[in-house]
């Protein structure tokens, strides 16, 4: 496989730049969750980023997911998949209006053919760093806390499978997963942070291009959602 | 010592000759107005030569065509409509002339903080109209909308009319398939003084970008709202 490490993060920074890239604290997409995925084969190597988020435009909760490669056509923003669906009997959205009006004591969805119904104590949401302290109440309650409370009860099973991804990429033939993190340092790319700046993307690029997946250092991780906060506690 | 020329003498030559060798023959008439007289010689009003055998008449000379370059907005074009998509204008501009054009153009709309209503990309899949419903075609006049300085200039199916805007999402032909959304211009999160905002179609890439940007001004603004303490 050959892989030019120089020119692989510029093209990144260069997405980076047009935030063709993870902003993880997209002004338009409420911020739950990330994965990175790093796949490889003899011929070819791939990296991806999905990003769970509420889309505010959309009033969906999606998975965005990017991709850079060798075997990419078009670098960058991929696509959008809906994670799951608010269900008719127990709605979470105004059918007219589109307001959030999900009881945060009981709730549904349906993802895929299967429909989920939730009723999370208050230490359920404590759990998940929802509430704000023992004894209290929800801190706020909107669809991204909704998504969230989901993502750290589920965790990998709302992103996409391995098969699923690499059929995306029908070019990269097979490919086998180098490696796969939710927990790594992100470029801050609002603040106009650069992927080469960062140890987390340097040193994965250098250990795909090593076949070393030792040579990653995810650096100091700030994936978890508390870390992209527009309005903090 | 200035004068007047009041009149002069001259000798023309009009002819000339040689005694030896070989030449090119030339002869010209002069008519009374002291001008070539010669077919292909063309004088203006003022006397002046503007043409002559073998050249063309000055003034008409054929211009070299200009290299066509596509115009890109400048910042002032979207400053002059605050109502401007950054992105689906025509052409995508720079990212560091979008955040400044953000950043200024930025004004509140009274409607900002509530929800688009109206049918979503749900409300048609509980409808059975579909898994996706951004592939289907709504009938309208077809736009160009760019999306993104990496891709190729598209033809979509659009809302087009400010009615089928009230919907958080769109149809579009995009030959990767990807559906469209409608952002608030100015963008909602910089919107902090009321003015109206259009709500407006554009493709995913466009959105997510411009989510970026937004985040970006916001940060910008911030941090010259509060700026840092030094010690």
């Amino acid at each position: 496989m050959r892989l030019n490490v120089t020119q692989a993060l510029s093209d990144m920074d260069k997405h980076a730049v047009e935030f063709d890239f993870p902003v993880l604290d997209n002004a338009y997409l409420q911020y739950a969750a990330s994965r990175l995925t790093a796949l490889r084969s003899d011929e070819h190597w791939l990296i991806t980023f999905e990003v769970l988020g509420f889309s505010e435009r959309e009033v969906e909760f999606v998975n965005d997911l990017y991709a850079f490669g060798s075997c990419v056509p078009r670098q960058g923003f991929i696509e959008e998949n809906i994670l799951f669906d608010s269900h008719s009997n127990q709605p979470l959205f105004d059918p007219v209006t589109n307001d959030f009006v999900a009881d945060s004591k009981k709730w549904t969805i349906a993802r895929g053919a299967a429909v989920l119904s939730f009723a999370p104590s208050l230490s359920d949401y404590q759990a998940a760093g929802l509430a704000a302290k023992p004894g209290g109440g929800l801190k706020k309650w909107r669809e991204i806390e909704l998504l969230r409370y989901l993502v750290s009860v589920y965790a990998d099973s709302l992103f996409l499978t391995v098969k699923e991804l690499v059929s995306r990429f029908p070019a990269c033939g097979s490919l086998a997963v180098f490696l796969q993190t939710r927990e790594w340092e992100h470029p801050d790319v609002a603040a106009s942070e650069r992927p080469s700046q960062k140890t987390s993307v340097r040193t994965l690029m250098k250990a795909l291009a090593e076949n070393d997946v030792c040579a990653f250092d995810p650096g100091r991780p700030n994936t978890h959602w508390r870390f992209w906060q527009s309005d903090p506690d | 010592m200035w004068a007047n020329l009041l009149s002069a003498t001259t000798t023309k030559r009009t002819a000339q000759s040689v005694t030896g060798g070989t030449y090119n023959q030339s002869q010209i008439t002069i008519n009374t107005l002291n001008r070539i007289a010669d077919p292909g010689y063309t004088y203006d009003p003022a006397g002046n030569l503007i043409a002559e055998p073998g050249k063309q008449p000055q003034g008409q000379q054929k211009q070299q065509p200009k290299p066509k370059t596509k115009r890109r907005p400048r910042i002032q074009d979207h400053e002059k409509d605050a109502s401007a998509d950054l992105y689906d204008s025509g052409a995508c501009i720079p990212r560091r002339h979008t955040w400044a054009a953000a950043s200024r153009i930025a004004k509140a709309g009274p409607t900002s903080h509530e929800r688009i209503p109206g049918p979503t990309r749900r409300t048609y899949r509980a409808a059975g109209k579909g898994a996706d419903p951004t592939q289907a075609s709504t009938g309208l006049s077809p736009v160009r909308v760019c999306c993104g300085l990496r891709h190729k200039w598209v033809l979509l199916d659009s809302f087009g009319q400010e009615a089928e805007l009230n919907r958080p999402w769109g149809i579009c032909q995009l030959s990767h398939g990807r559906g469209r959304v409608g952002d608030h211009q100015p963008s909602t999160p910089l919107n902090k003084s009321g003015s109206p905002q259009v709500y407006k179609p554009k493709c995913l890439t466009c959105s997510r970008r411009q989510g970026g940007d937004v985040a970006a001004a916001v940060r910008a603004t911030n941090a010259t709202a509060t700026p840092e303490k030094k010690p």
